[in-house]
């Protein structure tokens, strides 16, 4: 697939194979430069492992013991795993809303998730330094 | 050997890209069998749903011969949730 695509500069969407779905994602505009389409993919992959980290951090503090109050150690286990449901979550939902801006040459969306996301990873942060010591 | 461009040349980019869907799908294989151990806790059926479930995500992800971008998306979202909803319904 990779040796087809050089054969031109500039390959849209269509000819790399990407389907029109969904409709509010390709339905207007004009396709991207594919590279710029292949790295929304790989940062929408990126947030996924991130989540994934979340959601296995969540699962492993619930399974050790800790000296700490056990309802703190729970709460924070809980707030990320769905911190890792939240991540999945908007990674697909910044993944189509960037490829929608590209396809319509407007402004990429903000990054407002990502500081949302550090501030809660701090606070939990606050709360397992709680926990640990 | 040429001198690089002002971009990186696509067959780079679309290499990085499929590491990257096998890299998330291994990450992926990791976690669900993390869940598994610590979450299903013997439990069968919840055992016997995150396997299916990353059965599933495996087939969109890694073997879909034609990179559907959107629909393995939702399917490695849908994946990641469900093994939240286990993890969540099996913490102590």
């Amino acid at each position: 697939m990779g040796s087809d695509l050089c054969q031109s500069e500039v390959v849209d969407d269509q000819g790399a194979g990407r389907p029109a779905w969904p409709g509010w994602v390709y339905g207007g505009g004009q396709d991207p430069d594919v590279r710029f389409s292949l790295a929304n993919e790989r940062t929408f992959l990126a947030w996924v492992r991130t989540s994934m980290a979340l959601l296995a951090g969540g699962v492993a503090l619930d399974a050790v013991d800790l000296d700490g109050p056990r309802g703190l150690q729970t709460l924070l286990a809980v707030v990320l795993v769905l911190l890792g449901l939240g991540g999945a979550g908007i990674a697909w939902a910044r993944w189509a809303l960037t490829q929608r801006a590209m396809r319509r040459r407007e402004p990429l969306p903000g990054t407002r998730a990502l500081a949302v996301f550090a501030l809660v990873l701090i606070l939990v942060a606050a709360g397992l330094v709680v926990l640990v010591l | 050997m040429s001198a690089p461009g002002p971009h990186p040349p696509l067959d780079d980019q679309v290499e990085r890209t499929q590491l990257s869907w096998r890299r998330t799908a291994l990450s992926y294989v990791a976690v669900a069998l993390l869940v598994a151990h610590l979450s299903a806790d013997g439990d069968a059926v919840t055992l016997l749903v995150v396997l299916a479930t990353m059965a599933v995500v495996l087939g969109f992800v890694w073997l879909s011969p034609a990179k559907l971008v959107a629909l393995d998306g939702v399917a490695m979202v849908a994946g990641v949730a469900v093994l939240c909803v286990v993890a969540l319904a099996g913490m102590r």
